[in-house]
């Protein structure tokens, strides 16, 4: 119906005034930039190589060895990570939300930081619990421990770890669905005379199997992506899977590095969009139209088998959560490997280290917070503007173009990077970016519009539309509108999407690995640099700093919390 | 014997400063295959009431018994709770509650499958039940392709297949339309059974009075009366239910003289009737209960006057609000036949024919 589409625009665009003509204008053009461009010389890249005298060595490094047997890593890594994290999100889900078990805030909590933490630093952290648990297993009289390298190393270690990491992935959905579930389905089953895991398996759990299926897809799109884990545990045992083969194709840089590089981010983007798009069609399938009743409290009552429940969960989370990080802060405490550590011998000099002296890594902190506060700030100005073209402007052009807002956000980072690279290697106007700090700012700008927007977008559509036209009937024009009625009521929206933005341009690695330079290193670089270089305590003290700031943002956005539109913190979700 | 016995039940959400006593001491008792109703506005504790019988609520309080088997007793700590998946109870819910990934039969037959019914019976049970909803052809459908009238249809299908001890309706038939409402009325009659009590749930005055055999009056977690659909209307026993039974006019009187034990001669304005009462009043002043159809047109020198303040015209009739005031509401309202023509200000010089004196506690 272009016809239509047309008419609807015209007769749109007289109501418009110049000012939301050019904001429209300005959210185009980032959109076109910082979406649109990336994409398009990859795509331009692959085209004309195919096409042109790279089309030998393109195919040729397809058909390597070396891609057929990191495309399988990819492959079995994705897959056998992504079933971890859908078995394990899936009974914790059930077990938080359907049952009485107490704590659940914390709970939630616990389980959700997992996801929020660098996955640099929690493999860094996993690798450092295999000397003290060799010291016991010899203890405990196995002489031969010590004969075995870490067992984290490697593919089990990778596998159990993307299962872990992305497990809260599988919970959010599957508890959303399952908060979503109308209450009365559960009690007409409960009456007609089923048993509590009768209901549960014949009944609420095929009823959550699109959420499910959704949130697995995710975290095989988001394992097949990861490259903090395979870097950490799998380049020092030469499991290589796709991600950490561009890294060490890019680091050698030879010749072919770019054309080896754009052929493996074609099969790495490829894998990935077929998880998209399995996760796009099983998201769709998810919304039974029922009734508005919603689960009022759980509907299955533990007696008994209560503190059993609460104590096994508090086990996960103490031997997947906290015994990692404790390892990892013995390891920062510690002068050196083999020193017992006691109150006598703990030392901070890791921490003065990599905070004063040295000053790559101090460099790191200041350009990892400069980056993640500013791409914060423009992007809440940008999505802000955006939210409410598309929201309650109905922008036919904007809102025709957003699904290219979640491109480069759901692209695995690696492929973000080879575009950005591609994009800038060469001078644009007399000005070269490549290796300064502008290019992974640009690329982090990219990355993460869809996380700042996602939050302005549900609190616009909380937001009675009343509110808007009763502004424009009594002559607000629209940058006082924004001012005195959007920004105001929107503002928690906008504050917990940049502290969102905030958090994981702090925990990033996977872009900053392929982009930055001397001068321009970050914090996950940082501690990836260190312990590459084998200074493992200097890089778990900033494993450590990184958390605990983690830890502060997602505390701080906690406390915004109850002025949210539900849903905008996936972890009070 | 009663089928179902509530005793004394008490049931509190929260504690301390925000808790909410829902139930204070209810009693009932349902003979076999008798219909009650648990009429009240909302939060008066009536649905609450309906699930601590499908053991979908546990209680703090009491004892609820079905048949001859204690399925919720709680006497200080002692608490005893049989789960809903134990009491061979079934509910009509207000949104149909049909499982979206199962087919009508597979829907239906799902209570049967629970108690093990072998498979040939499952099969021909669920027909019949299909067949006395009259939708024997829509078995392989989902509930996604049905209408929102076949949808509670099978709901009560679904109810009423596995042979239910006790069958609960919680407003089934709110988020229906008229016609549609009309016919799961029917419906909701002919699936009656002698050995079988149904409690129903509605704050609907009409679908109370139409169904069942006896109404239990809820306010604020007490039953206020429990009568018949006709007494309750003639004689209720407060003035909450004359007003929310029926909307019946309260209003202020004087008696003049008793005539018998069930009858008394009253003024209100100068106008004198004789009231029903279930015992001759002790004070001088009373309330009674007139009804809006219970008052005519009259010529008498000592009729009612009052001065017409909104008139509603219904099609048929007119319903006129006046000036006398009257408790719980500011206008004293009555119908007056179509050729009456009542205006704004006008004068009306009326008659009672029947009233109820409130009794007094």
């Amino acid at each position: 119906m272009p016809d239509s589409f047309l008419l609807n625009m015209l007769a749109r665009a007289r109501f418009w005034n110049r000012s939301e003509q050019a904001a429209t204008v300005v959210c185009l053009l980032f959109l076109l930039l910082f979406a649109l461009l990336p994409v398009a010389r990859l795509a331009m890249e692959l085209v004309l190589g195919l096409l042109g005298s790279q089309r030998g060595a393109m195919i040729a490094a397809l058909r390597s060895s070396s891609t057929l047997t990191a495309t399988w890593h990819s492959i079995e890594v994705g897959l056998v990570g992504a079933l971890i994290a859908s078995v394990y999100g899936l009974i914790v889900a059930s077990l938080v939300t359907l049952t009485n078990v107490r704590f659940r805030n914390w709970i939630v909590y616990a389980f959700v930081v997992q996801a929020m933490l660098p996955p640099q630093v929690v493999a860094l952290a996993w690798l450092q619990i295999w000397a003290p648990l060799r010291d016991v297993l010899q203890a405990l009289g196995w002489e031969n421990a010590s004969s075995f390298g870490n067992p984290f190393q490697g593919r089990g270690g990778i596998m159990v770890l993307l299962g872990v990491h992305y497990a809260p992935l599988v919970f959010l959905t599957v508890r959303a669905g399952l908060l979503n579930l109308p209450a009365e389905v559960i009690e007409a089953a409960r009456v007609s005379g089923a048993k509590p895991l009768v209901v549960l398996t014949r009944v609420i759990w095929p009823l959550v199997t699109p959420a499910l299926a959704a949130g697995t897809a995710l975290a095989f799109v988001s394992s097949i992506g990861n490259f903090g884990i395979p870097a950490f545990l799998g380049i020092p045992a030469n499991y290589l899977v796709l991600p950490t083969l561009i890294y060490r194709e890019l680091s050698g840089f030879g010749s072919s590095a770019i054309p080896n590089a754009t052929m493996l981010s074609l099969v790495v983007s490829v894998l990935a969009g077929l998880g998209i798009l399995l996760q796009h069609r099983f998201a769709s399938k998810g919304h039974f139209k029922v009734t508005p009743s919603r689960l009022v409290g759980p509907p299955f009552l533990l007696h008994r088998a209560r503190p059993w429940v609460e104590g096994v969960l508090l086990a996960l989370i103490l031997l997947l959560l906290l015994m990692p990080m404790l390892a990892l802060m013995a390891k920062s405490l510690r002068p050196a490997p083999g020193v017992p550590l006691t109150w006598a011998t703990v030392t901070l000099e890791h921490y003065i280290y990599v905070l004063k002296d040295n000053d790559a890594t101090v460099r790191a902190f200041v350009n990892s917070i400069g980056m993640s506060v500013g791409a914060a700030l423009v992007l809440s100005v940008v999505a802000l503007l955006m939210a409410y073209l598309m929201e309650y402007r109905r922008s036919p052009w904007l809102n025709r173009l957003n699904y290219l807002i979640e491109v480069p956000y759901v692209l695995p980072g690696v492929v973000l990077s080879i575009a950005m690279i591609l994009l800038y290697l060469k001078p644009i106007m007399g000005i070269s970016i490549y290796n300064t700090v502008a290019i992974i700012f640009l690329a982090y700008l990219a990355r993460f519009l869809a996380i700042q927007l996602r939050p302005i977008i549900s609190g616009f559509q909380q937001l009675p539309v009343e509110m808007l036209e009763a502004a424009e009937v009594f002559g607000a024009p629209f940058l006082r509108r924004l001012r005195t009625i959007v920004i105001p009521l929107l503002l928690p929206s906008v504050t917990a999407g940049a502290m969102l933005v905030v958090l994981l341009a702090l925990n990033e690695l996977t872009i900053s690995a392929l982009l930055w330079s001397s001068g321009s290193e970050t914090i996950g670089v940082a501690v990836f640099s260190l312990e590459q270089g084998g200074e493992s305590a200097a890089a778990a003290a900033i494993g450590i700093v990184s958390v605990v700031v983690a830890n502060l943002v997602m505390l701080m956005a906690s406390i915004l919390g109850r002025h949210l539109p539900s849903g905008v913190l996936p972890w009070r979700a | 014997m009663a089928s179902v016995s509530l005793n004394r039940i008490h049931k509190t959400y929260g504690s301390g400063a925000q808790s909410h006593h829902a139930l204070k001491g209810v009693s009932l008792e349902l003979a076999d295959g008798e219909f009650i109703a648990l009429l009240g506005p909302s939060g008066s504790g009536k649905t609450t009431l309906l699930r601590t019988i499908a053991g979908l609520e546990d209680i703090d309080d009491g004892e609820i018994r079905i048949g001859a088997d204690t399925v919720s007793r709680a006497t200080g700590s002692s608490r005893q709770h049989v789960p809903p998946e134990g009491r061979q109870v079934s509910v009509v819910f207000q949104s149909h509650a049909l499982w979206p990934h199962m087919t009508v039969h597979d829907n239906i037959a799902f209570p049967l499958r629970q108690s093990s019914t072998p498979a040939a019976d499952v099969g021909r049970r669920v027909q019949a039940a299909l067949a006395s909803v009259e939708l024997d052809n829509l078995a392989q459908r989902f509930p996604s392709q049905l209408s929102g009238g076949q949808r509670q249809r099978v709901a009560l299908a679904r109810a009423m297949v596995g042979a239910p001890r006790v069958l609960l309706f919680d407003e089934p038939l709110a988020s229906l339309d008229t016609e549609l409402r009309r016919d799961m009325m029917r419906q909701i009659t002919k699936a009656r059974r002698s050995d079988m009590p149904m409690v129903y749930v509605t704050h609907n005055q009409e679908e109370a009075l139409a169904l069942a055999d006896r109404i239990a009056v809820l306010a604020q977690g007490e039953i206020a009366q429990l009568a018949t659909p006709s007494k309750l209307c003639r004689e209720p026993a407060n003035a909450m239910i004359a007003a929310f039974v029926g909307g019946g006019n309260v209003v202020d009187a004087t008696v003049v003289q008793a005539l018998d034990t069930h009858n008394v001669r009253v003024t209100v304005r100068g106008h004198s009737f004789v009231a029903r009462c279930d015992r001759p009043p002790t004070a001088a002043q009373v309330r009674v209960c007139i009804a809006p159809g219970a008052v005519s047109l009259s010529a008498q020198d000592d009729a009612l006057e009052l001065r017409v303040a909104f008139v509603f015209f219904q099609g048929g009739s007119h319903l006129v609000e006046t000036d006398l005031p009257r408790h719980g509401r500011s206008f004293f309202s009555c119908v007056l036949p179509l050729d009456a023509q009542p205006r704004k200000d006008e004068l009306l010089r009326l008659q009672v024919h029947d009233a109820w004196v409130i009794p007094t506690p």
